[in-house]
């Protein structure tokens, strides 16, 4: 049951997912194209960030599967590989400066040298060299952080959930840039947002995560 | 070296708070309360009229303090597992070196080794903090003193303080209580997989631990397996309510091996459809 086609990064097939009675995500198919930006968007608490977790293989699902670059998650490997995420608010150890953290989570990756992480750090607007506590940081610095931690690996595929939550209208416009500098480096990228514009500046596709389905819909937001 | 990395974080995130200074006011006023109590039991005068040397030491209260059940149950094991309590779920930081360490095995693996360690310096510092300043009020010495000397009045075993010096006796108490406190973390830590929620976890092992104070006193003529049952009576050396023990320090080593043993090996079986999403 892998996938054949190798133009593929992500694929799931008939993903469920209940919490109690609350069925999240029902019979979900899914196919992420490698080198593309898709979007999903929906209202908050429409299941989203359960179904980036299901993809990067945090969460499982009740039942159907997802291959990551033709590997089975729960068979083949535990979690997606070749993959950066930013899921939810990333959490940092408060009292060890943005760089520390990243180079520590590096560490247990062992795919990020020092340099790579500054780097990253450079690449998302943040100061290498900064060493205050990250209990220091706004929010939006935070929000930075965290997608360095994504990129820092130099990952095939990016899962992103919200990433310019937090931040201002510029900062906003840079992480745009940035992404798309990604795209055309051969760089998959799976963006969720409620903000339907910021999914139709960068996307190639959208989708929309609504009672448990998930549907594609033109940049005029119209099903197709 | 991944997995070092990765066991360095889990031990930051679990200790390097600013809760784990309350060991010191509470043992501090432990070692006040039971330097009193042993000081009323031997009245300043008398110990002077006595003019005998070693009347009283540190070593009485160290033993007294962890041989006491409700000591025990309350305060000393209760404010280990209110330490230990919220290492689960997974903090977000912690999500993102799982998903890195690519092993939701060794991802339990470095959880439970995070809770012994948790449990040594918690117990090391413990009986430092009681010893040392109960040393200051009762002196030290490294014999038994003459009031521990009947065994009874310091809640140590007869036998035992025959068998060996304090020091020994205090080596033997200090790993039985690493293994029981260990284990009590872990069982926290398996309800709380099973529930998400760590109130439910730190309950389960409090309960436990209550509870079994009362089922110890209804454990009398029954074979010596059933006597060792409760963990109470697996973290004090004597068998509570007694001030005696029946069965050889040994097996409660045992009892905790195999409790830690079960509860790794369901947690192993848990964490492999561990959830990680955000803490409650």
């Amino acid at each position: 049951m892998t996938i054949q086609d190798t133009s593929i990064a992500l694929e799931t097939r008939g993903i469920m997912k209940r919490f109690g009675k609350n069925t999240v995500l029902d019979n979900v198919d899914f196919r992420l194209p490698k080198g593309v930006i898709y979007g999903i968007c929906g209202p908050n608490g429409t299941g989203k960030s359960v179904f980036l977790r299901i993809l990067s293989g945090l969460i499982k699902p009740d039942s159907g599967a997802v291959e990551v670059f033709r590997q089975l998650i729960g068979r083949d490997v535990e979690f997606a590989p070749s993959t950066g995420i930013l899921i939810d608010n990333p959490g940092f150890l408060l009292a060890n400066s943005g760089r520390r953290n990243l180079e520590l989570l590096a560490s247990v990756s062992g795919k990020a040298t020092k340099e790579r992480v500054a780097d990253a750090i450079r690449q998302v607007g943040l100061d290498p060299n900064d060493r205050r506590p990250v209990s220091t940081y706004s929010s939006g610095m935070r929000q930075r952080l965290g997608l360095a931690q994504a990129i820092m690996e130099d990952p095939d595929l990016l899962i992103l959930d919200e990433p310019t939550n937090g931040l201002d209208f510029e900062g906003q416009k840079e992480i745009y840039s940035y992404l798309i500098e990604l795209r055309a480096q051969g760089k998959t990228i799976l963006i969720t947002s409620h903000n339907r514009d910021e999914l139709k500046i960068l996307c190639d596709e959208i989708y929309t995560l609504s009672y448990g389905k998930l549907v594609m819909t033109r940049n005029d937001g119209l099903e197709s | 070296m991944r997995f070092q990395v990765f066991f360095r974080i889990q031990i930051q995130q679990l200790m390097l708070r600013w809760r784990w200074l309350l060991p010191l006011p509470v043992f501090g006023f432990l070692g006040y309360l039971l330097g009193n109590a042993i000081i009323v039991r031997n009245p300043p005068a008398f110990l002077q009229q006595s003019g005998a040397d070693n009347m009283v030491n540190a070593w009485d209260a160290l033993f007294t303090g962890f041989g006491n059940a409700y000591y025990m149950a309350f305060v000393i094991a209760n404010l280990f597992l209110l330490l230990v309590c919220d290492s689960l779920p997974e903090s977000p930081i912690g999500q993102l070196a799982v998903f890195r360490l690519g092993s939701r095995k060794s991802w339990w693996a470095g959880k439970s080794l995070s809770v012994l360690v948790a449990a040594l310096m918690y117990t090391l510092s413990g009986m430092l903090i009681l010893f040392t300043l109960t040393s200051l009020r009762l002196g030290f010495s490294w014999e038994w003193s003459k009031f521990g000397w009947s065994g009874d009045t310091i809640l140590v075993p007869t036998l035992l303080l025959r068998q060996v010096k304090p020091f020994m006796a205090a080596l033997i108490l200090f790993g039985m209580d690493v293994l029981g406190f260990w284990a009590l973390g872990m069982l926290m830590q398996v309800v709380t997989l099973l529930t998400r929620r760590f109130l439910f976890g730190y309950l389960a092992a409090l309960l436990l631990l209550i509870g079994s104070l009362g089922v110890s006193g209804s454990l009398v003529n029954v074979p010596d397996v059933l006597k060792l049952l409760p963990p109470i009576r697996n973290l004090i050396m004597t068998f509570y309510p007694y001030p005696f023990r029946e069965v050889a320090m040994g097996w409660s080593y045992l009892y905790w091996g195999i409790a830690l043993a079960v509860l790794f090996s369901f947690g192993l079986i848990l964490s492999r459809q561990q959830n990680y999403y955000s803490k409650e």
